[in-house]
Order: structure tokens, then C-alpha cells, then sequence
């Protein structure tokens, strides 16, 4: 291999030089002998030999030149000599490196994002050919449904293209765990057991059960098995070795622990569930039907997934001829598992990134700025080196050769910066941002950073590099050296300063929009008072308030009157306590995370149900008499729900006004009757007259607009629901508004909880106020990171036209004394300097609202309350920034009005 | 000639280089005297020419080299023949010879 001992002869170049003069020095020995043999004295026979040589130091030059690889060479040649450069600038040095530095740190911290969430393969063996099976109805094949159990049965009959499918619930809910301890809430994913052989997941401990040893989830009584997370073992159960075959609750379900799972293992890579149940498929139980589940399939190797998806296609036809009852008119489709789980993440993660490069962009034209300053500083250098025979493109070389290595000064810093890069980000992440504990410097993030600090070098470092190698000896040797050039360099430097205008204005556009959403959201209504009000959740455990086993005819389940009791009694005591004013219940509080708050139908009652097109669906909760006070809910027409609507009198709805204006927009509802189709036995659900009107709640989060809503008194609701309903109704939150909020107060509710059902968890204390502000941390998030952005593009902007002015300044302090000399006024100077200033930020501030125009739908996911052209916005941003570059002018245009005309006119 | 070098001194230099090694290992200084006796003073390898190539043509691999003592009892750089450059010479050895006809031909056409 020649180029590998040359490579390796270009380091030892020193060792090479020795040997090749000892070689030479033999030759030169043997002839001088032959020489004196032939007759002639040692001092002309030496000399002689010598002579053959001809130019001795060009022969071991080009000798030398084949045992190295010169390229490499010249590149340590000019290393050495750009870091002597650059070490008598350290000032120049450190702004540039700097500069790339943060450019290059938030670019890595949002690549490291990207990498974690939608490049790096998910931690399961065979990943590439794991997918998502969705039902997708053929009419409508962007929409994705769920799977049934009855599903799962029939494609793994049918699906040969399937080497396996496996189904899981929608992510981790939170369940009571009792019986084993302390009860405590967790998160629970319901699993057939075989997902974790799909993904090649082995237990640290235990094994998973057979299918056909797995219950069902609707068979009543059963005991499924439980695979505990390894991280929830350490937790609740201290490690303990002898945890298989302990049996617990969850939710008053009995289950058994068969597994334990490895270390770290997070199923859909959000946020992992303490407990997995085991759940055998079942397609004879009544929630057979129902499609909620997550299905995960493994490719047969060898197949594409256009290939597989072809041949489910077929199955699915098949499926639809022989199930016409549920599956007609359904096709099914696949998804590469990580575009499922992960895909929609790239809505927020391209505009952080388009935005990061914009500020990379903005640091290279500051620096690509910064060099041509200094390359007309430097162009007598040239000019020599020039004329001592330097090629151009040697020269190029060298200068490109500084700003590479500027670069990657620049770019081994932004690493080491990234590091507190990435953990800012994932601190101030939103919770549901997914695999932020992935996020981290591998072996792609190295090079992607690696690959833009050159990019980044090429790109600022060409155009100076250019410039300064077209040299006008002439001009350039001269003394003093003011030349034509100058003119075309500085409209370069200009025109760099209107693109970092232009780039700083579009960034500062967006944070601009995201400050106005922010605001907006903070400031919106949520439709109750949310201060002095304390919340906190109560799951009720046990026989007396739960039944599964009593007169179960079809898998129902019955809340017994237990419940109505235990609230009465618990609002009571509650009312009792000091420090609390009012106190009410509700199964579902406003904003409260991690809820999946279900619509429920309703019928009105003389209207033919369900008009084509009509949609008579709305959020239901069943409340507490004092709920709206308590929340302060504002009733807008007849009366809220009383004590006096207990379960024998005519059951009774309160509706909010959205629900008023969709479905009576011209009528009275008060009075109205309607009939909620609520999962339970047939026939106790009974009508219920509308008696009020309340103001609308945000319900999920303060930027999304209320929908129709309406609420029953706890006691009007039937005795025999589905298990999910059933959940729903044992799960309360209590509102308590308080004179003050403290610790003590959540103690002593604590124990009047403790006292009435003792083994039922109290979890998830906070005030409302605390609730509601969690629910902008996609708006905070965003502005967070945005307005970081923009203040680091202001920041290098300000620097740059600062930077470009007192240049332009100093050069024309020849101009500016002459002028002062020949009696203009300083405040005329000072005015000359500023316009030209301004006249690049309003050009660059063009440029800038053309671009924003572009680049803000981006973002228009995000904004609530402002549209992506929001002239506001835009006109105050513009205003700012301008403002900001004649700041940046005036101190330098200050500057100029200091020349000293006499100075000026001496150096003439 | 020699990889399509157009350089017909140079790659006669080669072709000098490797012939004269093919008698065995040899220092620069000996293939010059060796070349020189064997054309009876003809040809002279030049200094400023034999060293450059002597490196390049070990780079090549067709040559190989170590530090040995000179019938003198002096360090000297030997030089030796890899088995790449025996097949080398061989193919060196052929276009000369189709060279030197060529111009032959054409001198008796003339």
C-alpha cells in the first residue's frame, strides 16, 4: 500500500531527511574515492562529486516528494501557520469560535432531539421489521383505527404475511395498586403476553405465561399474570427475590407477578408502566368488538412492508365477506412502528431545527463578515506572498485552512456546550415529549456535528477566502493601500449584514408569535377561578363500592350505592375542616393530566336521533350539588344541580352554553329532554330534563376552545356498567376551595379519606392553579426555546453591524476628516453613518418579513390566538429590531464624529 | 510506456533500474557504475534523476530497500528486486523491445 507508507513517511519526515542524506553521502564518498583513484587531489575530487549532484537541496526536495504525500504536508504547513495567525488575534479568535460554538451547540441539541425520537432504531431486536397494524376504513384510508380483540383472533388466523401480532392498550393509565403494601397509584399497561418475544424483550426474572394461560380482560374473576418493571420492583417490592407468585390488586382486580421485566425497558418509549398485565386474546367476551387496542406486528423476514401490506390487503377483503357485521367496508394498514409511535414528533422537532439554523446560518455570516475585515487588513500579506509566487489556490487553501480550523475549535465546543444543551431541553421539555431520557451524544450526533462545523467552516470561510486571494499587487503593496476593492468589499460586508438582518427578523417573527401565544393562553378564561382552589384524587377500593360478581349477566359490573354514601359523608366531614371553605366532587376535573376524557352520545328527546351529519356527542361528568360554586362555574340560566336531586327524584342535566348554542342555537333547552347513552344495563339509564345552563370550562388544556359539556348529579346514574364506566365512577376528584393553600390541610383530608374507606389510595395533591399552568407546557416549551434562539441571533446581528460599522468607519476615517476638515458639522457625520446603517436594516428587514412570510406557517400549530402574519407582531418586531441595529450603529457613527481632522490631514 | 507514463527517458530509467537490480541487491551508486560499464560509457544516470526515482519506484513496489555494509565496510542503502518488480520488468523489458523495433522499421522504411 504506497499511499500508506507515504501517509506515514509525511510524519516522519525528519527521519526520512537523515536517511536520504546518509544515501546521498555514500554516493558522494564512493565517487570522491573513484575520483582521487582517477588522480585528482580530495578537495577537487569532493567538490566534483558534489558537482553531479547538481542542485542538491531540489533533488532531496523531489526525492523526498515520493516518499510523502505532499497535500498533507502543505496542510501541516498551514495549520501551523493559522494557528500562529490566530493566536495574535486572540480577541478575533475567540468572538469566531464562540460564535460557531453556539451555533453549533443548539444545532446538536436539537439533532441529539432528532436522533433520539425519529433516527435512532427502536431498542428491540428486528426493529426495522416491526410495524403498526391499524383498521383503516377503505373510504378513508388516512384514518387509523384501533384494534378488537375479535381482530387480533382473526388476522392471526389469516395474516400470513405476520410472522406474529401482539396487542397492548394505548400506553400506561393510572391504576390503584393494593394488597401489597402501601397502596399506591400506578401506571398500568394492559399486554398479551407474547409482545415481549415479538421484540425480542427476555424478563430478568420469571417468564411470561402462555397465551392460552393468560385470562381475558373481560372474563370476570380471573387472575391475570403481571410483568413488573424492573424500575417499579426496586420501588414498591425493595428487589425482592421471592416477588413471583405474589399476589395484588390493581384496581380491585387480583393479579399475580410472573415477571420481572429488564432494567430500563419502555415499551412505546414514552413513559413506562410500572405493571404489565397479561391479557390472553378473547374474542367471545363483550368487549370483543371494541377497537381500543394498539396492534404490533413483526414482518415475516424477507418481506417489505409494501409487500405485506399488498398481502394483507387481500385478508382484509376476506375479513370484510366473512364479518360484515364489523368489519365492512374496513381495510387494514400497516405502519413502520417508530413512524407510529414517533412520527407526529416531527411537527415540533423541524421548525426547532429550522430555526437552530438559522442561528448557525447568522453566526457563519458574522464570521465570513469578521474575516473579510480582517482579509483587507491582511491583503499586504498576500500581496507578498503573492508576489513571492504563492499560486492563488495555495492561498485560498491557506485562508480556508483558518477558518476549518476555526470551525472546529468551534464545533468542540458547541459539543462540550451541548451536553447542558441537551439537559436545558429536556428539562424544560413538555412531560409528553417521548424518549427524552434517550436523548444523548452517539456516534450520529458526533458526526452530524463533525459534518456541519465543516460545513459551517466552507460556508464563512469562502467568500473571505476568495476575496482575499484576488489580489491587485500593485495596489496592494502600496503603502497605505486604499483601493478600488474596497468599495466592492464593503458591499460585500453590507450585504452580508442585510442577510443577518433578514435571518435575525425571521427567527424573532417567530418568537415573537410564540410570546403573543403564550400570552394569549395565560391570559384566556378557563372558565373558573382557579386560585384558592386545591384538588386531589381518590380512588375507591373494595367490595362494598364494587361488584362483579353479583347477578352479572353480560360481564356488567355494579357501583353500589356505597359510593353516593361515602361522598355524602366525605363532603361533610370535609366541609368540617378548618381552612376549607366549600367542597365539592366530580369523576373528571378540568385540565387534570393523563385523563382520556370520553364523549358520550345523547338522544334529544322529539327529535329523530342522529340527524345525517348531526353529531350528538358531549363530554358527561357526573358532580357534586356544590360543584360550580365550588369552582366557581358561572350559571347562566335556571339552577345547577342540588341536594334534592337524589336517586328516586326525576333525574336531571346541566349543560354548558357551548352545548346550549350547538343543538338549541335558537331555543330554550331548559326543559329540554334527553336521554345519555351511557354504557350501562339497559334501561337504567332514565331521560333527564335540562335544568340549567353553566359558563363553558376549557376542559383539556387553556388553548383549545370548549365544546359541549354537560353534568349529572353523582347519585342519577345506573347501578350496571361496563368495567371502563365502572372505573370512571370510582375515580373522584375533590375540589376544595380554601382560605389558604397548604400541606396541613392535605393531611387532615388525608385522614378523613384514610377513615371512611381505608384501603383507598388519596394521590395527585396539587392546587388547580399548579393544574392549569401545566397544561401550557407545549406553549411555554416553545416560546422557551424560540425566544432563546432569537436573542442569540439578536445578539450575533448587533455584534455583526457593530462589527461591519466601525470598520466602515475606520476606513473612511480619511473621508470623515476631510469633511470635518472642510467644516461639516458632527451631527452631519453622525447622520451619514446612521443612514447608511439604517438603510441596511430596513433593506435586511424586507428581506426578513418576505422570508417570515415563508417560514412562520410552520409554526402555526403552535399559535393560539394570533395568526402566522400577525401584523402586530410582525410591525412591533421590526420596530425592535431596527431599533437594535441603530444602536449598533451609533456607537461607531459616535466614534466617527471624534476624528481628528488634523491627524487625518498629516497622514495625507 | 511504464502505467501509460508518456516519459520514454523516465521509463527507460526504470528499465534501467530494474534490470540492473535483477542481478541482485545494489546501492545507487552501483547501478550507476553498473549501467555506465555494461554500455561501455554510453549511457550516464543522472544523480539528479536516479535518487527521485529509486524512491518513487520503491514506493511503487517493485523495489524494496534495507541498510546493509558496502565491499568498503560503509553504510550503504541496498536496493532488491521485489517479486512485483521482476513482473514489472518483464513487461518493461516487452514494450521496450516493441519500441525499439517500431523505430526500427521506420529508420529501414526511410
Amino acid at each position: 500500500m504506497s499511499w500508506i507508507n507515504r501517509l506515514r513517511g509525511s510524519f516522519r519526515k525528519n527521519e526520512l531527511g537523515k536517511q536520504l542524506d546518509a544515501e546521498l553521502q555514500f554516493h558522494i564518498e564512493m565517487r570522491t574515492q573513484e575520483f582521487i583513484a582517477a588522480g585528482m587531489d580530495l578537495a577537487s575530487a569532493r567538490h566534483r562529486a558534489r558537482r553531479l549532484f547538481g542542485n542538491q537541496l531540489l533533488l532531496k526536495e523531489r526525492t523526498r516528494e515520493m516518499d510523502t504525500i505532499g497535500w498533507i504536508e502543505t496542510l501541516f504547513q498551514d495549520m501551523r501557520y493559522a494557528i500562529r495567525i490566530l493566536r495574535k488575534t486572540p480577541g478575533f479568535t475567540c468572538v469566531a469560535v464562540t460564535s460557531v460554538a453556539l451555533g453549533i451547540a443548539v444545532n446538536t441539541t436539537i439533532f441529539g432531539a432528532m436522533n433520539a425520537v425519529l433516527l435512532r432504531s427502536l431498542p428491540y431486536s428486528n426493529s426495522d421489521r416491526l410495524v403498526m397494524v391499524f383498521n383503516s376504513p377503505l373510504k378513508q384510508r388516512q384514518a387509523r383505527y384501533g384494534f378488537s380483540m375479535a381482530d387480533l383472533v382473526h388476522w392471526r388466523r389469516e395474516g400470513s404475511a405476520l410472522e406474529q401480532i401482539e396487542l397492548a392498550r394505548w400506553g400506561a393509565e393510572p391504576n390503584a395498586l393494593t394488597g401489597a403494601g402501601t397502596p399506591e397509584r400506578v401506571g398500568v399497561e394492559y399486554v398479551t403476553p407474547g409482545l415481549f418475544s415479538l421484540l425480542g424483550v427476555t424478563p430478568f426474572m420469571g417468564r411470561m405465561p402462555t397465551e392460552e394461560a393468560s385470562a381475558s380482560p373481560d372474563t370476570p374473576n380471573s387472575y391475570p399474570g403481571a410483568a413488573l418493571s424492573f424500575e417499579f420492583w426496586q420501588r414498591h417490592f425493595g428487589s425482592d427475590p421471592r416477588i413471583l407468585g405474589r399476589a395484588f390488586f390493581v384496581d380491585n382486580a387480583p393479579a399475580t407477578a410472573v415477571a420481572v421485566l429488564p432494567r430500563g425497558f419502555d415499551l412505546f418509549g414514552g413513559h413506562p408502566a410500572d405493571v404489565y398485565l397479561l391479557w390472553g386474546a378473547d374474542d367471545s367476551g363483550v368487549l370483543a368488538a371494541d377497537r381500543w387496542l394498539a396492534a404490533v406486528g413483526k414482518l415475516k423476514p424477507g418481506l417489505t412492508i409494501q409487500q405485506a401490506q399488498a398481502s394483507l390487503d387481500i385478508v382484509a377483503r376476506r375479513l370484510e365477506r366473512a364479518y360484515p357485521d364489523t368489519n365492512k367496508g374496513l381495510g387494514v394498514m400497516l405502519q413502520p412502528l417508530q413512524d407510529a409511535l414517533f412520527g407526529w414528533s416531527r411537527e415540533v422537532i423541524y421548525p426547532l431545527f429550522a430555526a437552530v439554523g438559522f442561528v448557525l446560518l447568522i453566526a457563519c455570516t458574522n464570521i465570513a463578515n469578521l474575516l473579510l475585515a480582517r482579509a483587507s487588513k491582511r491583503r499586504k500579506e498576500m500581496g507578498i506572498r503573492t508576489a513571492l509566487g504563492a499560486a492563488r489556490l495555495r492561498l485560498i487553501r491557506q485562508m480556508l485552512t483558518e477558518s476549518m480550523l476555526l470551525a472546529l475549535a468551534g464545533g468542540i465546543l458547541g459539543l462540550v456546550l451541548s451536553v447542558w444543551g441537551i439537559r436545558l431541553f429536556v428539562m424544560l421539555s413538555p412531560r409528553w415529549f417521548p424518549q427524552t431520557n434517550a436523548i444523548n451524544i452517539d456516534g450520529r450526533v458526533l458526526s452530524f456535528t463533525l459534518g456541519i462545523s465543516i460545513l459551517a467552516g466552507i460556508v464563512f470561510g469562502l467568500a473571505p477566502a476568495l476575496r482575499a486571494s484576488k489580489t491587485d499587487l500593485n495596489d496592494d503593496l502600496k503603502e497605505g493601500g486604499r483601493s478600488a476593492i474596497g468599495g466592492a468589499r464593503h458591499r460585500m460586508r453590507s450585504a452580508l449584514v442585510v442577510i443577518e438582518v433578514a435571518l435575525s427578523l425571521v427567527l424573532l417573527v417567530g418568537a415573537g408569535l410564540m410570546i403573543n401565544t403564550l400570552v394569549r393562553v395565560l391570559h384566556t378564561d378557563p372558565g373558573f377561578q382557579s386560585d384558592h382552589l386545591m384538588t386531589l384524587e381518590i380512588r375507591l377500593i373494595g367490595d362494598r363500592y364494587f361488584d362483579i360478581s353479583q347477578d352479572n349477566p353480560s360481564g356488567l359490573s355494579r357501583v353500589t350505592p356505597q359510593v353516593g354514601i361515602f361522598c355524602r359523608q366525605l363532603l361533610e366531614q370535609i366541609r368540617r375542616l378548618p381552612g376549607v371553605e366549600s367542597a365539592a366532587l366530580t369523576d373528571w376535573l378540568p385540565m387534570l393530566e393523563e385523563q382520556e376524557r370520553p364523549t358520550e352520545g345523547f338522544s334529544i328527546a322529539g327529535r329523530t336521533p342522529s340527524r345525517a351529519g348531526e353529531r350528538t356527542m358531549a363530554l358527561f361528568s357526573a358532580v357534586s350539588p356544590d360543584f360550580f360554586r365550588v369552582m366557581r362555574i358561572p350559571l347562566l340560566k335556571g339552577r345547577p344541580i342540588t341536594e334534592q336531586d337524589v336517586e328516586t327524584a326525576p333525574w336531571v342535566v346541566v349543560i354548558n352554553e357551548a352545548m346550549a348554542q350547538a343543538f338549541w342555537p335558537n331555543q330554550d333547552p331548559i326543559g329540554q329532554v334527553i336521554t345519555i347513552h351511557t354504557p350501562a344495563a339497559p334501561g337504567e339509564e332514565r331521560p333527564r330534563e335540562i335544568v340549567g345552563v353553566v359558563g363553558n370550562v376549557r376542559q383539556f388544556e387553556l388553548a383549545r376552545e370548549p365544546g359541549p359539556e354537560m353534568y349529572s348529579a353523582l347519585v342519577q346514574q345506573p347501578q350496571h356498567c361496563s368495567p371502563g364506566f365502572t372505573e370512571t365512577r370510582l375515580h373522584k376528584s375533590l375540589v376544595l376551595r380554601t382560605a389558604i393553600e397548604s400541606q396541613t390541610l392535605t393531611d387532615s383530608v388525608r385522614k378523613v379519606t384514610a377513615e371512611l374507606a381505608p384501603d383507598s389510595p388519596v394521590f395527585g395533591v396539587q392546587t388547580v392553579r399548579q393544574m392549569v399552568a401545566s397544561s401550557t407546557t407545549l406553549e411555554k416549551f416553545y416560546t422557551q426555546l424560540l425566544v432563546a434562539f432569537g436573542a442569540a441571533a439578536l445578539l450575533l446581528a448587533a455584534v455583526g453591524i457593530y462589527g461591519v460599522t466601525s470598520y466602515s468607519v475606520s476606513e473612511r476615517s480619511h473621508e470623515i476628516g476631510l469633511r470635518l476638515a472642510l467644516g461639516a458639522q458632527s451631527g452631519q457625520v453622525l447622520r451619514l453613518v446612521l443612514r447608511e446603517g439604517l438603510l441596511w436594516s430596513l433593506i435586511g428587514v424586507a428581506m426578513g418579513l418576505t422570508a417570515s412570510f415563508g417560514a412562520t406557517p410552520l409554526i402555526a400549530n403552535f399559535l393560539y390566538g394570533v395568526k402566522a402574519h400577525d401584523p402586530v407582531t410582525l410591525v412591533l418586531v421590526s420596530l425592535f429590531l431596527i431599533t437594535i441595529t441603530i444602536l449598533a450603529t451609533y456607537i461607531p457613527a459616535h466614534r466617527a464624529t471624534r476624528v481628528d481632522p488634523m491627524l487625518t490631514l498629516r497622514h495625507e | 510506456m511504464s502505467k501509460g507514463n508518456p516519459d520514454v527517458l523516465q521509463g527507460t530509467l526504470d528499465l534501467l533500474i530494474l534490470k540492473t537490480l535483477a542481478r541482485g541487491p545494489m546501492h545507487g551508486y552501483g547501478i550507476v557504475v553498473h549501467v555506465q560499464q555494461v554500455s561501455d560509457e554510453v549511457l550516464r544516470v543522472e544523480e539528479g534523476s536516479l535518487y527521485p526515482a529509486l524512491h518513487r519506484i520503491e514506493q511503487a513496489g517493485w523495489i524494496s530497500s534495507e541498510w546493509g555494509t558496502s565491499e568498503n565496510n560503509r553504510r550503504a542503502k541496498y536496493y532488491r528486486l521485489t517479486a512485483a518488480g521482476r513482473k514489472q520488468l518483464v513487461k518493461e523489458e516487452e514494450s521496450w523491445d516493441r519500441l525499439t523495433r517500431a523505430v526500427a522499421k521506420v529508420l529501414r522504411f526511410a
